[in-house]
């Protein structure tokens, strides 16, 4: 048995063959499997990325079983993180690719540099790599230890 | 446009080693997967070379799988692709091609295609419908090619 990851996420997208080319073009994830209808249109496929498996899925029309967020109205039902070796030059890429960044990269509180941006039918995404030193704790975080 | 399944993966080799390994050892990765057995196991071996043959031997006996269609090293091979109880019938074929990766190593994508040959009764099909014989061989493929590439990666 080939060893996957034993969760793999999907997300519907109008149309998947543009989706996956979109993906590894913008995203840097690499094809894993893929299989196509009649017409050739994938029908699904699993792209990979470090030790990260996505399942790119077509919305099949009518169902609401199965949206991309292009067709709802920009509505996410969930939203994917995945860890990157380095956040700011995937940002570099996935702009030169004409994804739309919604938040650029910031040293979080927590320990990771992270930013979130839009795929090409709206999926929204964060992509985070572990800081090296912690980052300063916010002003927040200071008045909730002194108890202010 | 064709029913095709792709699949493909990363070796850490150069392209030559992996051409040679992939059709040398295909013995060694093609029987796996999900779709294991005993239909399908036997000794495989390539004649090399556009025209030469694909081989099976089961117990002694040698069973013509397909043609090779291409055969390009360190680039591309394909080959017709059959089982023992389909001869003469229609053929799906089967094309891998490796290319330099960027950040280092073998990009090596394998593509199944020409399942629209089949007919629905083949027995290729195993009487599944369409999109899960895909997802079935989406599956297999992904297992092999696991395989086929640890077998490229070996000693290294």
């Amino acid at each position: 048995m080939a060893k996957g990851p034993s969760l793999v996420p999907g997300l519907f997208y109008e149309d998947p063959n543009a989706a996956v080319e979109w993906l590894a073009k913008a995203f840097g994830f690499e094809l894993r499997m893929s299989y196509t209808d009649d017409a050739g249109r994938i029908a699904y496929a699993e792209l990979e990325q470090g030790g990260g498996v996505v399942a790119v899925r077509p919305q099949r029309g009518h169902s609401p079983h199965d949206l991309s967020p292009r067709t709802a109205a920009g509505v996410n039902t969930g939203h994917l993180q995945v860890t990157v070796p380095d956040v700011d030059a995937h940002r570099a890429r996935a702009e030169q690719a004409g994804a739309r960044v919604l938040e650029p990269p910031e040293d979080k509180f927590y320990g990771l540099r992270a930013y979130t941006v839009e795929d090409c039918d709206g999926h929204r995404w964060t992509f985070e790599a572990p800081l090296a030193a912690p980052a300063p704790r916010d002003e927040r975080w200071k008045r909730n230890e002194r108890g202010t | 446009m064709s029913q095709r399944v792709t699949v493909s993966t990363r070796v850490a080799a150069e392209p030559a080693e992996a051409f040679e390994r992939f059709t040398g050892e295909i013995g060694a990765w093609w029987a796996a997967g999900a779709l294991a057995g005993a239909r399908w196991n036997g000794a495989l071996r390539f004649e090399p070379g556009v025209g030469g043959r694909l081989l099976k031997t089961v117990a002694g006996r040698a069973f013509e799988i397909g043609r090779i269609a291409r055969w390009e090293p360190p680039l591309a091979f394909a080959f017709e692709c059959r089982e023992e109880d389909e001869a003469g019938g229609p053929a799906t074929e089967v094309e891998v091609r490796f290319a330099l990766a960027p950040g280092g190593g073998t990009r090596v994508t394998l593509e199944h295609r020409g399942f629209e040959r089949l007919p629905p009764d083949h027995p290729a099909r195993g009487g599944l419908p369409r999109e899960a014989l895909l997802r079935l061989w989406g599956r297999c493929w992904t297992e092999r090619l696991a395989l086929a590439k640890a077998c490229a990666e070996r000693g290294r």
